[in-house]
């Protein structure tokens, strides 16, 4: 057997190679996860919900298909990680609130069904953001998620405790969901990969919702090879070929088109200088980088804000107002400000994704993709309230400063990625974030691969480093 | 401040009783009410979710 200690930080491709050899099987590879979420759980607050027995009797039943069929899928018998919002049967599923804290659902959503038919192992429930609406995961009723990489720090939002499963060797990779940024910014802040595919390519019926016309499904992995495995296998109607081909992926030829002013404006300048940088290794790669100017997308924190508001103000009316108790108080003032909103906001809110989309997609038109940071600044202090943005002081969860980049992707639906791009002085994770149009998954994928394998290395916490751990 | 006539505040009262959260969201409202194009139609469910495809 190989050695547990060097198993937690493998990609699912490496894994999948030992379960396929037999130097490994999948309860071992389960039971060495467990041990590692139940070292570092309390601190972090990663998951709401492990059950020992339900992990391992799926590993028992991987085995038997490791052990029998010739043509195994590379998630058979691999440990993924839920976030709470994605329902599983048989398994507590809570969305993050006590609203469902006693929810155990009596069947899978398709996209859960699918996973469990190649033979994935759900380790556990991930913890979030209360109803995946609000971007730091600072839960009320779980715990706050702590950032692997300085656990005074938050981990990101929504899909928070995914990224810090990931990031910290809990689990093999996650599934997140992502409606203004949900699946990239933590991947972004807790040094992970984070892919948001085309909206609709991952079948969404049975997920609790936050957005209906915003919410995806998405991969955080440690790899974009891992990224697009998971994603192919979430979905009935995406598979892509971007990162198997054997060697590194050709984006020799490609244009990026980089929104300057927009994205670069008020960010940290050395996450800003870490995306020059990944900038210009994809030049070295034969991409031609040029400038645009897309000052539409102005508009997309604000669209995406009243839009999330309306959709979550319709979907919570079965429980609101009367167990607006039940909520945490972060969530009980976002839905208070939601019941304000007319039908005139939510619809001039879709008029202005319109123009945001317009402007997209023509600029897209002219280059093959745009790249930017994926968020703006690292991750804030857990229990920050206000944060410096271009010279302004905000709200720390509300003030449209870590959504700004991702949410325009959102709005078209187009496919986007976020990679490490390095760490700051301080060794805190920031991310290079690439999206495309609906449709051109593949594109980002490869844009996204080569720069990894350009960049090399791995990006483990140095706490485990220092456990030798990597 | 009096909201005008024709804005998303105007149906819902003065600011002064309202949360930080609502002022701010209600602020993105106007923004966006602001800047939309008369001839923008609005965008929603821009692609068709994955139907029975499990």
């Amino acid at each position: 057997m190989t050695n547990a200690d060097d198993l937690a930080h493998r990609s699912v491709g490496e894994l999948a190679r030992l379960l396929a050899d037999r130097e490994l099987s999948s309860v071992e590879l389960t039971q060495r996860y467990l041990a590692r979420i139940e070292e570092r759980n309390a601190e972090l607050c990663a998951f709401i919900t492990v059950d020992e027995g339900y992990a391992l009797e799926q590993a028992e039943a991987a085995d038997r298909l490791l052990a029998g069929a010739a043509d195994r899928h590379p998630l058979t018998g691999i440990p993924v990680a839920l976030k709470d919002t994605v329902p599983t049967a048989g398994l507590r599923t809570t969305g993050g609130s006590r609203v469902l804290a006693d929810w155990v659902p009596d069947a899978d959503p398709p996209m859960v069904a699918r996973l469990r038919s190649f033979g994935a192992v759900v380790i556990g429930k991930a913890n979030l953001h209360e109803f995946a609406y609000g971007g730091t995961s600072e839960n009320e009723h779980y715990g706050q998620v702590r950032n692997p990489w300085d656990p005074d720090r938050v981990a990101g939002g929504s899909s928070g405790g995914s990224a810090a499963a990931v990031a910290a060797g809990l689990c093999a990779a996650a599934v997140g969901t992502d409606a203004a940024g949900s699946v990239r910014i933590p991947a972004c802040q807790c040094g992970t990969v984070g892919f948001k595919p085309t909206y609709g390519h991952v079948n969404t019926r049975g997920l609790i919702p936050l957005g209906w016309s915003v919410d995806h499904v998405g991969a955080i992995t440690r790899t974009v090879a891992d990224a697009e495995l998971l994603q192919n296998a979430l979905s009935a109607t995406l598979s892509t070929a971007a990162t198997s081909a054997g060697g590194p992926a050709d984006v020799a030829g490609l244009t990026v088109g980089v929104p300057r002013t927009y994205c670069f404006e008020g960010v940290d300048s050395e996450v800003a200088d870490l995306s020059q940088q990944a900038l210009d290794v994809l030049a070295s790669l034969g991409v031609t980088v040029r400038d645009l100017e897309l000052p539409e997308l102005e508009l997309a924190p604000d669209a995406v804000y009243v839009i999330l508001a309306a959709e979550a103000s319709a979907y919570h009316s079965q429980w609101w107002p009367e167990r607006a108790a039940d909520y945490g108080e972060d969530l009980r003032t976002k839905l208070e400000a939601a019941s304000c909103l007319s039908a005139r906001d939510y619809l001039q809110a879709q008029r202005a994704r319109t123009q945001i989309v317009a402007a997209l997609s023509g600029a897209l038109r002219e280059v093959d993709a745009i790249v930017s940071p994926t968020a703006p600044l690292p991750p804030q202090r857990v229990g920050q309230q206000e944060i410096s943005f271009a010279g302004q002081t905000r709200p720390a969860t509300t003030g449209g400063v870590f959504i700004r980049l991702t949410a325009p992707y959102n709005l078209s639906g187009g496919p986007a990625i976020s990679v490490p791009s390095g760490l700051t002085s301080e060794r805190l994770p920031a991310g290079l974030q690439v999206a495309s149009a609906p449709g051109r998954d593949e594109l980002v994928l490869r844009l996204a691969a080569a720069y990894e394998h350009a960049r090399g290395g791995r990006f483990v916490p140095d706490s485990d480093r220092q456990n030798g751990g990597g | 401040m009096t909201p005008a006539a024709d804005s998303p505040d105007a149906a819902r009262g003065e600011g002064g009783s309202q949360s930080p959260r609502t002022r701010a969201l209600l602020a993105s409202a106007q923004r966006l009410h602001d800047v939309v194009q008369p001839d923008t139609p609005p965008m929603i469910f821009p692609l068709e979710p994955e139907a029975e495809a499990t």
